[in-house]
């Protein structure tokens, strides 16, 4: 499965898992209107550290959060690109 | 229909609050079983469906004992740097407590989310863990703590307190707490070979596989699922309506991997307690309601108090009576250390309370249902134990249940409401004979003081504006009624300083009130009912 169909899956599970309704989802969609709160998108975090093993946001510690669903994607699709073998 | 000798009886160990839950008159105990809750927000979610789970496990044959880990729910406080070593030490004592309570050499360890990380270090060090259920688990705690700074920066406290470097949902954690939990990896926690580990996920994650592989290749059962039926443990607390897990695949799991063994129980039972006490507070369990099905803690200060009065704080939304961020504890102890007794309840199936005799879906609704008959069962237990004056006090629907109280039941002297969202659910135009309207009227009439408290800019100043005029001022200016719209706070109090501001300022309403009525004389409560006993709460009241 690729990074874009797992980002987007851990996002329609952790809506129906704390009952969010999500937004269409499109890159250009602002993350903060998607339709999870901040304990969701944490909770999102977490998931995809634990499915892709990859936490590009805390490797990043002060780099602001992404923008965009699509800002959101390209992060984790660079840090895979990035990531050892 | 639940076996009406099903018992939930109130414990406390070591500054840890529990339940044991086991079936009256049943000899059983060869296998226990402890529930080892999520923190913050997965605790809240997981409290209501932890307790029907407790129930289910109790009926097949396992004594289970579920309770709040230090410095969480009802149990004491502990330090930022204390919290995840307390943890950690806190589920071996409750291993401890439920094999000497029960009289079980084995033992069975059920984790939900950071719980899942807490038992499997456990059962890896316990020889007596035969059993390991994880739920949704959190297998990495880096990828916890990720997520638990992420909320932290997302909701970022602008007055920062240096020590605890996390503050979230009423956690304060350290940097040394964040550490120690970051660096857990289940990937290299072996657990023992006689353990059976049942791991209940929706996926199959790359690091869930890790450990799977792992623990398979030292001699580990492992047995993985999904975790459908098991929704309700994470669902927002709000949604009481919504039907309670449905833990038939962990049942079926259960009876055939490690059947219940049946024992007699020890003679050592009787003597467990169920009182709390730190400098400053005591606090003791206590049921009621006509059959015996709600629940309250009593806090109180630790000293004599010339003082009769009671503050009963009901539930906010969907959680459990330790409240949002742990909003209940904080009050009730800050009321104590000021000389003011507090008793925090569970609404009919709420939290710890049972809707009656023969619940057994425990589906409930926040706002729907009314709440007066559980408030004035309260109160008769509070008037009983000698306190006369009395406050109700709500946050949210909290808010709304306490001031329909107030109204009903002119035993209650004062109202203490944060965020009212509205004053009743059916929609009514502004007009002097709306219930809004008349409502206060009666309470300023019969001198019960009311304090209104608003987050700028909540939801709740609609209602107010509409039936009191701009800000609420026409509610401000009757006779015994304060309010305040602060900007410092939001609605659910999310911040530590938010809920620090909201106490101070209900404390200082209730002592202004005390100087007012100077002239009066307080008895003294100095003995209340402190007998915990096992309580059959769903055993109907004798007629």
């Amino acid at each position: 499965m690729s990074i874009r169909s797992t980002v987007i899956e851990q996002i329609n599970r952790v809506a129906q898992q704390q009952s969010q309704r999500l937004a269409p989802l499109s890159d250009n969609l602002p993350l903060l209107e998607m339709g999870l709160d901040s304990l969701c998108l944490a909770i999102l975090v977490a998931s995809l550290d634990d499915e892709l093993g990859l936490d590009p946001l805390s490797n990043e510690a002060n780099a602001s959060f992404p923008v965009t669903l699509g800002d959101f994607i390209a992060l984790y699709e660079g840090a895979a690109a990035h990531a050892p073998a | 229909m639940s076996d009406p000798r099903l018992l939930m009886h109130p414990m406390t160990w070591n500054g840890c609050f529990g339940w044991l839950h086991s079936v009256e008159g049943q000899a059983s105990g060869g296998v226990a079983a402890v529930v080892c809750p999520g923190i913050g927000r997965d605790s809240s979610t997981g409290y209501r469906s932890s307790r029907f789970l407790a129930d289910r496990l109790a009926e097949a044959g396992y004594p289970t004992l579920r309770f709040s880990y230090p410095g969480t729910g009802d149990s004491r406080d502990v330090t930022d740097d204390e919290c995840w070593t307390a943890w950690r030490r806190s589920v071996h004592e409750a291993i401890d407590t439920v094999m000497r309570v029960s009289g079980a050499s084995q033992v069975i360890l059920i984790g939900v989310r950071l719980g899942g990380a807490l038992a499997s270090l456990a059962a890896s060090e316990r020889d007596e863990a035969v059993g390991l259920v994880l739920l949704e688990p959190v297998l990495r705690g880096s990828s916890y703590v990720l997520q638990l700074r992420l909320e932290e920066r997302m909701a970022a406290d602008p007055v920062a307190d240096a020590r605890a470097v996390v503050r979230v949902h009423g956690l304060r954690l350290s940097e040394r707490s964040l550490d120690a939990m970051a660096s857990v990896d289940l990937r290299s926690v072996m657990m023992k070979q006689s353990c059976k580990v049942l791991v209940l996920s929706p996926s199959n994650s790359v690091i869930l596989r890790g450990c799977a592989e792992f623990w398979r290749g030292g001699g580990v059962e492992v047995t993985q699922a999904t975790s459908a039926g098991m929704e309700a443990f994470f669902r927002a607390t709000h949604l009481a309506d919504e039907p309670l897990p449905d833990p038939q695949h962990l049942m079926s799991w259960l009876s055939r991997a490690i059947p219940p063994c049946r024992a007699p129980w020890p003679a050592a039972r009787a003597g467990v307690g169920a009182a709390m006490a730190e400098p400053g507070w005591v606090e003791t369990p206590h049921f009621f309601g006509a059959h015996q099905q709600l629940f309250g803690l009593l806090c109180r200060p630790d000293r004599p108090v010339a003082s009769d009065r009671i503050v009963i704080i009901g539930n906010s939304g969907g959680d459990p009576h330790d409240g949002f961020a742990r909003f209940g504890v904080e009050f009730a102890r800050a009321l104590a250390r000021r000389g003011i007794a507090s008793l925090r309840i569970d609404f009919a199936g709420l939290g710890d309370s049972v809707n009656g005799p023969d619940d057994r879906d425990g589906v409930t609704h926040t706002f729907t249902v009314d709440r007066r008959d559980d408030f004035a069962a309260a109160i008769d237990l509070v008037r009983a134990m000698g306190f006369g004056f009395v406050a109700v006090q709500g946050l949210c629907s909290g808010a709304y249940h306490a001031l329909q109280s107030a109204i009903a039941d002119p035993r209650v002297a004062m109202l203490l409401c944060v965020n009212l969202p509205w004053f009743n659910l059916r929609f009514q135009r502004a007009s002097p004979t709306s219930f809004a309207r008349r409502g206060m009227a009666e309470l300023s009439d019969r001198d019960a003081r009311c304090l209104f408290l608003y987050a700028e800019g909540d939801a709740g100043l609609t209602a107010l504006e509409m039936h009191f005029g701009p800000s609420g001022s026409e509610l401000a200016a009757l006779p015994g009624c304060d309010l305040a719209i602060m900007p410092e706070l939001d609605h659910d109090l999310t911040r530590p300083r938010m809920r620090r501001l909201v106490i101070d300022r209900i404390i200082d309403f209730l002592e202004q009130q005390a100087d007012e009525d100077r002239s009066a004389l307080y008895p003294t409560i100095t003995t209340v009912d402190t007998k915990p006993g096992r309580t059959a709460l769903l055993q109907p009241a004798a007629s």
